[in-house]
């Protein structure tokens, strides 16, 4: 059994190691080095009581936000919404906001409902970064998205803090508009041809067969809502108490809390365009809208689309006609009420 | 209704919508401009954080998606490209990859679709090659530059791109020039190099930057510049040659392709019949037609040869190049420091500078004395160099010192063989350019090396020999002078007309050898007369005897292409009129035929009559127009009084042309003796490129695979096999099966034996 080779190799093993004088005896095969030097010891953090701090925690959280899965990224953002801290920083923004976009329903509804936690004053810094977000899912391709965007955007409109809202129309007034327009399927940028009451194509919600406006109508109510504030909000003076307190500092020229620095703006020069990078561009988030008047001028060259909008969405009837019957005539009133002004 | 189907489908992605209004865009355009609003914000939100944004994706698709529809909607998307370009300009380097890779390529699909032009897009691209640190996205922009210059530059040149990029080439080259900002230039240089090698671009302003790009200040930039005049000739010789190669192959695979690839069986198809059947008059009229077209396309195939200019003939004031460049990097005191070996580049090209266009950089001889000793690394590539650098408008008093060195250092008696062969070589390499730069006795000094016991010696001392022989015989000793030279120069002696070689003085073709030999057989044939009474009528009936050579007559037998011979005349008269001694003929053909002696009779007749002859060849040169009869009969006669003797070798014609580059390796002379391992195995290794060897089992086998049954049989458990019946039955087998399958058994180890 076996070759001649293993047979030698075998006999190899057992040979006695021959031991010299003067010669240290050679080590065995199963021999240890056990002495060991080192310059430092490092010893690992082994402590089983120790917890991981609140803030590591809601960090961690933070991150899952992103996590491919949608149910991991909704229980994050329960998680979150439970145990938010005094201040929010930045980074919830800057994490959560992208989830507007979100294409799973639950997600955004979980979102809506974390935004609608966090305490107005910490919103406040942040609500630029969210409107670009709210921008972005009004013009969105997915359906839903584009649905539920409107209704983000009534949480900014609602805010209690009426810097809130007052930001979004001072700073992306016209931006808004057009994304509206866009929601609802009005074309605002060209004039409809004079003499025709219901401009060609678009403005029509009836139109025969194309699935995005069957969509539309079902979606409208909410984005009339959220119109409807948003143009109360920009075409109308109304002076919450602050403001009047406001008003009441010692004047001395009829104009000039026009030139005060807004004693509750959390970004009074954004109008000014000093970070931004693109000027002059369309769509930009900042034009000079800080005023009733500027914004109605704004206004003006759309209105012709938006009135034959909503001219069509009043005879649908419902709802809807109700609410367009509503804006037409809220529209009519604040044409005449600036014209008178100016 | 088609129309109103398609408009009720929900565009639910965007790869559906851009196909939607692709085919209808007027119905579309809603959905499109809310696209187009979407991807503002989206723009928007990138630009309140570039390297945190994370929906990459979706961007990605949406600036694909506008790029791709943009030209349905001219009049909304009028910003677009800017936008894109604004975008790479400012964030490239935070964005994350494989947006910045799609902007590119968005802004590419524009340009292919008209909405901008290859100069703005060469504009906003450009400067990111060498801004850039990323290494995938710099070749990206590398190779998209290259392709739009390739395209640009296909039927006809784009001369106003051209331009524009090879200004910022221009200014890239001019703002690198501090050592720190280095790396940019070498773009330049790479880029420039690239086109000039695909002959996309090859007018002079390229050679202007790559002139630029040689004189830099950073050592890389300038070798960049320096190897690009030194290689990239024959770079781009190789690169025209391959892809005429391809081109052939894309004509006979893709162009026109039924009948193309027809054709050949076709012609063989038709041959085969005619041999097989029947033979009728309609398939010998099919084989002619096929045969037609098959030469028609032959002859398409063959592309006419292209005028290139080499990159070192189209510069622009040569001397000054040549005098900065050895100023800068050769010379000391200059501010930058080379490596020997780039130093030899350098010297290399400012030495095929001053050979080329026959400048005057005086301190180039001075500089080489330094390098020409035994013991320099890489001494051949000095020697190369200097003989490089001679030529015939050099002061013979500058090159002098210089082969005296040459002389001193390497050809004397304590050096070794290979080392006074090489110094041999070069030595006679400058004195083909420049005959002047040596004197008589150190001349002959030299060929006393001719019974060198070393062959590559005894033959570079031949070589010399030869050379001498045919331009100056007198220098050299008079044994060595040989017989036909040594005639010759008696001759020219005796006539008073002997030349001597001059400083200055170019060798000026004065008429055909041997001319005065036609002009007497001519008048002895009395053809003269003939022609000068029947003037031009008959001529023109001659003309076609005289211009068609009838071959059976000649003692050509080779037919065809005779006029190859008179041009290799015209060669040889480019030397000194008349006679040329070859080195081999005159020592190994001693045995002469009377024609020899026939011809010194010839030349000893008085001076009167030598003019008289003179005369008569002007005047038939004056006169007559020498067909390739004529010149077959000049052959033939020349050849009968012994003068053509060498005119065949070849080798003397050949030894007094030079080239404009010497190479190193050629200056050390024929190698001798067996070639060493090294030698061999390179050798053996250069053939088996390209080649693989090895069974396709081995191959097979190691590539990664899952257990073969083969394998899973040969490591199944012994135990479990024992009690099968192929193993149980092998004990069991007659005699006769087991002896049939131990025969196969050798059988096979046979085999396997005689295939190793």
């Amino acid at each position: 059994m076996g070759s001649q080779k293993k047979q030698k190799e075998k006999r190899k093993d057992f040979v006695k190691p021959k031991l010299k004088v003067g010669k240290t005896k050679p080590k065995a095969t199963s021999y240890t080095e056990l002495g060991f030097r080192a310059k430092a010891i490092g010893i690992p953090e082994q402590s089983i009581t120790k917890t991981h701090t609140s803030r590591e925690t809601f960090d961690h959280y933070l991150s899952l936000a992103r996590h491919h899965s949608h149910s991991t990224r909704r229980e994050a953002l329960a998680y979150l919404q439970a145990h938010l801290p005094e201040e929010v920083d930045s980074s919830l923004f800057t994490s959560i906001s992208p989830l507007i976009l979100d294409p799973t329903p639950t997600v955004r509804a979980a979102v809506l409902s974390l935004v609608r936690a966090i305490p107005t004053s910490s919103l406040a810094p942040h609500v630029h970064l969210i409107s670009l977000y709210i921008h972005s899912g009004m013009t969105h391709l997915a359906p839903d998205i584009r649905a539920d965007s409107s209704k983000f955007l009534l949480f900014v409109l609602k805010a209690e803090d009426a810097d809130i809202p007052m930001q979004l129309v001072t700073r992306s007034w016209e931006k808004t508009l057009h994304c509206f327009g866009s929601l609802l399927g009005w074309d605002l940028a060209s004039p409809p041809p004079p003499g025709s009451s219901i401009p060609a194509g678009s403005g029509n919600w009836n139109k025969v067969g194309n699935a995005t406006s069957i969509d539309r109508i079902a979606n409208a109510p909410g984005h009339l809502d959220a119109l409807s504030l948003f143009l109360r909000l920009g075409l109308s003076e109304n002076l919450t108490p602050e403001m009047q307190a406001q008003r009441e500092v010692p004047v001395y020229h009829a104009d000039t809390t026009k030139h005060l620095i807004p004693r509750n703006a959390t970004t009074p020069y954004a109008r000014l365009g000093l970070f931004v990078e693109d000027k002059g561009r369309r769509w930009t988030a900042v034009s000079s809208t800080e005023d009733i008047g500027a914004r109605y001028q704004l206004l003006k060259g759309m209105l012709p689309g938006i009135l034959a909008g909503l001219d069509s969405g009043r005879r649908q009837g419902g709802e809807i006609g109700r609410k367009c019957k509503y804006l037409i005539d809220f529209l009519d009133k604040a044409k005449s009420e600036t014209e008178k002004l100016q | 209704m088609p129309k109103r189907r398609r408009a009720a489908l929900l565009p639910s992605n965007i790869a559906l919508l851009q196909n939607l209004i692709r085919r209808d865009p007027g119905s579309y355009k809603e959905e499109f401009l809310v696209q187009y609003r979407h991807y503002a914000t989206q723009k928007e939100i990138l630009a309140t954080n570039p390297g945190g944004f994370h929906d990459t994706e979706a961007f990605l698709d949406q600036i694909g998606f506008i790029a791709q529809v943009c030209t349905c909607y001219p009049n909304e998307t009028k910003e677009y490209p800017e936008d894109l370009a604004d975008l790479l300009r400012k964030h490239h380097t935070v964005l994350p990859v494989e947006l910045r890779e799609k902007i590119v390529q968005s802004l590419v699909l524009l340009r292919n679709r008209g909405s901008i032009t290859s100069e703005r897009l060469i504009q906003v691209i450009f400067p990111l090659l060498v801004t850039t640190n990323s290494k995938t996205f710099r070749k990206d922009i590398y190779a998209t530059i290259v392709r739009l210059l390739k395209h640009a530059n296909r039927n006809t040149k784009a001369p106003k791109l051209n331009r524009t990029v090879q200004t910022l080439l221009f200014t890239l080259l001019e703002s690198s020039d501090g050592a720190a900002a280095a790396p940019d230039g070498l773009w330049a240089a790479k880029l420039t190099r690239e086109l000039w090698r695909r002959s996309i671009w090859d007018d002079p302003r390229t050679v202007e930057i790559m002139k630029q790009a040689a004189l830099h200040g950073n050592t890389k930039v300038a070798i960049a510049g320096v190897s690009f005049f030194l290689g990239v000739d024959r770079e781009r010789e190789k690169a025209e040659r391959k892809k005429r190669g391809l081109v052939d192959d894309d004509n006979s695979s893709d162009a026109s392709s039924d009948d193309d690839e027809g054709d050949k069986p076709q012609v063989a198809g038709i041959k085969h019949r005619i041999g097989v059947n029947k033979k009728t008059g309609k398939r010998a009229r099919k084989l002619e037609a096929a045969m037609r077209t098959l030469k028609k396309k032959g002859k398409g195939a063959a592309l006419p040869t292209q005028l290139n200019f080499s990159a070192i003939h189209l510069l622009h004031d040569p001397q000054g190049f040549a005098e900065r460049l050895f100023g800068q990097t050769l010379s000391r005191g200059s501010g930058i420091k080379f490596t020997l070996d780039q130093r030899i580049q350098v010297l290399n090209l400012v030495s095929r500078l001053i050979g080329v266009h026959k400048l005057s950089v005086l301190g180039v001889y001075s500089y080489l004395l330094k390098y020409l000793t035994p013991k320099q690394r890489n001494v051949t590539q000095f020697m190369a160099a200097t003989a490089q650098a001679s030529h015939d408008l050099v002061p013979p008093d500058v090159l002098s010192p210089v082969i005296r060195k040459i002389a001193d250092e390497f050809v004397s008696d304590g050096v070794s063989a290979e080392v006074a062969a090489a110094g041999l070589n070069t030595i006679r390499e400058i004195l083909t350019r420049n005959p002047l730069a040596i004197e008589a006795d150190l001349l002959q000094d030299l060929t006393a090396y001719k019974g060198s016991k070393s062959k590559s010696v005894m033959m570079a001392a031949r070589s010399l020999i030869g050379l001498y022989r045919e331009i100056a015989p007198e220098m050299l000793s008079r044994k060595d002078r040989g017989k036909i030279a040594s005639m010759e120069m008696s001759a020219t002696a005796a006539s008073g007309q002997a030349k001597k070689l001059q400083y200055g003085v170019e060798n000026i073709v004065e008429g055909i050898p041997g001319l005065e030999l036609l002009e007497q057989w001519r008048k002895e044939q009395g053809l003269d007369k003939d022609d000068e009474e029947d003037a031009a009528t008959k001529e023109a009936e001659d003309d076609d005897d005289a211009w068609n050579i009838d071959i059976s007559d000649s003692e050509a037998s080779e037919g065809g292409w005779i006029d190859v011979e008179s041009d290799m005349e015209y060669n040889v008269s480019d030397d000194e009129a008349g006679i040329q001694g070859d080195y081999h003929a005159a020592s190994e053909d001693d045995d002469d035929d009377d024609s020899d002696k026939e011809e010194n009779a010839e030349e000893k007749q008085p001076e009167a009559k030598r003019a008289k002859t003179e005369d008569a060849v002007q005047t038939l040169m004056a006169t007559k127009i020498l067909t390739p009869a004529d010149f077959q009969k000049l052959e033939e006669l020349r050849t009968k009084a012994g003068l053509n003797k060498i005119l065949h070798g070849g080798k003397v014609a050949a030894a007094t042309q030079h080239e404009d580059t010497v190479d190193a390796t050629s200056l050390l002379g024929p190698k001798t003796g067996k070639a060493s391992k090294m030698e061999r195995m390179a050798a053996v290794m250069e053939g088996r490129e390209d080649r693989q060897f090895g069974s396709r089992k081995s191959k097979k086998d190691n590539q990664p695979h899952s257990t073969t049954n083969k394998e899973k049989a040969r490591k199944k458990n012994f135990i479990m096999m024992i009690h099968k019946r192929d193993v149980q039955g092998k004990n069991k087998k007659s005699l006769r099966d087991k002896q049939k399958v131990l025969r196969a058994h050798i059988e096979k180890q046979k085999k396997s034996k005689g295939k190793r």
